[in-house]
């Protein structure tokens, strides 16, 4: 709806197959992370600190390595000392220090649940046993979790060695603010004080979980000649060879990682936090070795989002035009520095609208918590958050539609983003206009209801790729990618693939290919597989069809040139001649054809969606309850529909769980209260109405198919959407979250 | 040929310049140029920096920047 009428049609593309991996998934033979073995495989387990922040002055491990059936013991002195330097495993580079310290601690532990030793055993009772025989003399030290009691002087610092970055001036005494990152454009404190209104407001956000059903788990094993295998479940295979091999200090080549199936990461898969221990495990006891992570453990120990405080002053113009922002956002970034989700809080804020006088500064402060890590759209619904509020607020004092207020500052082709940089075909306009004109916009309201609106985008990104197409002998064709198939790209990469060749979906299958088997492909995210794989998938195919028209020309005694490929076959006038037949005679015309393409593509392009919430509160609890949740995106073009819907649908409803019930709980020793998802409240299928996902197809003319990334945009516009629509239920603004019952019951009550 | 320098690159290799005039054949030049302002930069820039030529993310490095007029340095972010 709304999208440009005059878009090409495809004969797959946009069409909704049977998924190639459904079979084995609904019946269970799908082999996942924890449910890998290996010929004489050992048992791991991990030992991690009840303290939330501690010095070790010393660990005693033997009575644990003189426990029967314990073939390996490892300490933080296990790991080589030097892993330092970055590794550019994704978008951005991890720090090996850090990396290989949040693995397992050294001298000191920075959260609950950090690693302080590793066994190896038999079973995994004798492992667990073996846990409890492990001496560790911790030095107890203040431990601080809360964001600003974290900056206020005097208080515990979690690292000497830590200053923070982004100063004018060198700092010379350490700080628990790792990093400051500004943006600035025009003079903001001059247009707020030109604006008609100003909405100032403060709100603050729990550290949340990516909630992936499956948990960490990998099998690893070093081989007597120095080389290794890893099999495990990750957003990318790749990362964990380069991390593991710098952490250890071997070679790439030397390290073979097999993806397995993955039960979710949404961000929170692209590191590594078991894989450097269970080679080392598995190097001491000469046998494969099993970690796999228990749910507390991931609760405790695996990186979240990061909580936040937020500053806003946002100003507009009589007509609803935003016209300055003053924006400080300061985030939880955990135990250790490196998180990146500073800079792309900063650079997304305000990142769909014209705001021509803004100041975006950005904080990461260190906490005793686990290090956050990326969680769809990283930095982005936090920031999203406070400012779609705050257009809520200015729209409603200044009596115009919501939508309209958003439509007048909408960024639309050809406009400079806060960056600089030029945006080519966006459709957020559309999506707006769209969102507008759903019927669910103008739909009644009932008593205790409220609605609300908000928008979010996120820059999506392309990266390297690297996919091969090989025509098998009967003229089916093999598609290799190195990209593990999270968001369904085995069903994209065939249909792709088949639609460029000209032949049915179901001639095309599948493989995601381990480190060895491919060239480099970076991670799953960034929203970036179905753009940038797909792309090489394509080139790939088309390489595959330029070889198969020499082929074909070689077997009809004509010149090449006059060969085309149409629907599946090489046509040179009346004559034809199809894959199968080529195929049949390629032992004949020149041997195996196949093809492979390694690229790293631009033009990629943010996405944008509009979300409307519909929401009931009820005023003698404070519970809410979802009632009705639209969620548009301008999708690009959408290859497997079923799954782009999905994506919009999952991501809105994770928006929606931090919204209104989700949060790290930590008690006054700093221990994590509630690490377990009976008191960690995601939202079940049972908590929310069906999510209806519309989308805007507004093609990327940088892609053969059009796709634009739609993983991660969906979970930002949620927060505030929810937010609005309590507000507009009960003329509440609540600017903290989670929006529980006990929390809008009490603010109720208040009121009256 | 103008090269806009986000933060945090201004403030921790050009003395918090943000806008420099540098002319250079391709990116990979313009790295070597300003590593030789600010020793340090190029190693950094493997690994932390992204570049948009004209407005466009120019992930390749070896592309011409003849005709260019503006390159603005800034840097990478990660997805989920």
């Amino acid at each position: 709806m709304n999208a440009p009428s005059d878009q090409k049609t495809f004969r797959l593309v946009g069409t909704r197959p049977i998924r190639p991996d459904g079979i084995e998934k609904v019946t269970g033979k799908a082999i996942y992370g924890p449910d890998f073995v290996a010929p004489g495989m050992l048992h791991g387990a991990v030992l991690r600190s009840p303290h939330p922040h501690a010095r070790i002055r010393g660990i005693d491990t033997r009575r644990a390595e003189a426990l029967a059936g314990v073939k390996a013991v490892v300490t933080g002195a296990d790991f080589p000392g030097g892993a330092e330097g970055t590794v550019a495993g994704g978008e951005t580079p991890t720090d090996l220090k850090y990396a290989s310290i949040k693995c397992m601690a050294r001298d000191k532990v920075f959260f609950e649940g950090h690693a302080v030793a590793a066994v190896a055993a038999t079973s995994a009772a004798v492992a667990e046993e073996a846990l409890k025989l492990i001496a560790v003399d911790y030095e107890v030290l203040p431990h601080v979790t809360d964001i600003e009691e974290a900056l206020r002087p005097g208080g515990p610092i979690l690292h000497d060695d830590v200053f923070t970055q982004g100063l004018a001036e060198t700092p010379t005494t350490p700080s628990n603010a790792s990093l400051r990152f500004a943006m600035t454009r025009g003079d903001a404190e001059q247009a707020l004080g030109a604006a008609v209104e100003v909405y100032t407001g403060r709100f603050t956000l729990q550290p949340v979980h990516q909630g992936y059903i499956e948990p960490h788990a990998c099998v690893a094993s070093w081989q007597a000649d120095g080389q290794g295998q890893i099999w495990c479940s990750t957003q990318g295979h790749f990362s964990v060879r380069a991390m593991t091999a710098g952490i250890l200090g071997m070679s790439i080549a030397s390290i073979r990682v097999m993806p397995l199936e993955i039960g979710g990461g949404f961000g929170g898969k692209t590191t590594v936090y078991l894989e450097p221990v269970a080679m080392l495990l598995s190097r001491k006891a000469g046998r494969p070795v099993r970690l796999a992570m228990q749910r507390g453990d991931i609760f405790r120990a695996s990186g979240p989002a990061p909580g936040a405080v937020i500053d806003i002053r946002l100003g507009a113009l009589a007509d609803g035009t935003l016209s300055g922002a003053d924006i400080e956002f300061k985030y939880n970034g955990g135990g250790l520095p490196g998180a990146y989700e500073v800079y792309s809080g900063v650079m997304s804020t305000l990142s769909c609208y014209r705001v021509p006088d803004a100041n975006v500064v950005g904080w990461n402060v260190l906490t005793n918590m686990p290090t956050v890590h990326a969680y769809r759209a990283p930095g982005a619904p936090q920031t999203y958050f406070a400012v779609e509020c705050a257009i809520d607020e200015l729209a409603r004092r200044l009596g115009i539609d919501p939508i309209d207020m958003r439509l007048r500052n909408v960024l639309r082709p050809g406009d400079t983003d806060g960056r600089g940089m030029t945006l080519g075909a966006i459709g957020y306009a559309e999506t707006l206009e769209a969102t507008k004109a759903h019927p669910h916009y103008a739909a009644p309201l009932g008593p205790n209801q409220g609605r609300g609106i908000a928008c979010g985008s996120w820059g999506n990104y392309g990266g390297p790729s690297t996919a091969a197409v090989s025509l098998a002998e009967d003229g089916s064709i093999l598609v290799t990618e190195g990209n593990p198939d999270i968001g369904g790209s085995r069903a994209a990469m065939a249909m792709m693939a088949a639609e460029t060749l000209g032949i049915a979906y179901e001639k095309v299958r599948v493989t995601v290919a381990d480190t060895s088997s491919i060239g480099y492909s970076m991670g799953t995210g960034g929203s970036r597989t179905t753009f940038a794989t797909g792309m090489a998938v394509v080139q790939a195919a088309e390489a595959v069809i330029e070889i198969m028209k020499q082929r074909a020309a070689q077997m009809l005694g004509a010149d090449a040139a006059g060969i085309e490929w149409r629907d599946g076959a090489a046509v040179l006038g009346e004559q034809r001649l199809s894959i199968a037949e080529i195929a049949a005679k390629s032992g004949m015309t020149g041997g195996p054809i196949s093809a492979e393409a390694a690229i790293h593509p631009g033009g990629f392009l943010p996405g944008f969606g509009a979300h409307i919430c519909d929401l009931e509160i009820d005023p003698e609890t404070g519970h809410t309850t979802v009632v009705r949740y639209t969620a548009l995106q301008d999708v690009g073009r959408a290859i497997h529909p079923d799954y782009v819907e999905g994506q919009i649908q999952g991501g809105a409803v994770q928006g929606i769980g931090w919204a209104l019930n989700e949060a790290y709980v930590y008690d006054r020793e700093g221990h994590l209260d509630n690490a377990g998802f009976l008191d960690y409240r995601m939202p079940v299928a049972s908590d929310m109405p069906m999510i209806e996902a519309v989308m805007i197809e507004v093609p990327n003319p940088d892609h053969p198919y059009g796709v634009k990334g739609v993983g991660e945009t969906p979970i930002v516009p949620p927060l505030a959407a929810v937010a609005n629509a309590v507000r507009d239920a009960t003329g509440l603004r609540i600017g903290d979250l989670p929006l529980s019952p006990d929390r809008i019951y009490a603010r109720l009550q208040a009121a009256e | 040929m103008r090269i806009v320098v986000m933060p945090p690159f201004d403030r921790e290799f050009f003395g918090g310049s943000d806008r420099l005039e540098l002319e250079a054949d391709s990116l990979f030049a313009l790295v070597g140029k300003l590593d030789a302002i600010a020793p340090g930069f190029a190693a950094a820039a493997e690994s932390r920096a992204a570049f948009a030529v004209d407005g466009v993310f120019a992930p390749v490095w070896s592309a011409s920047l003849a005709g260019a007029g503006e390159v603005i340095l800034l840097p990478r972010v990660a997805g989920g």
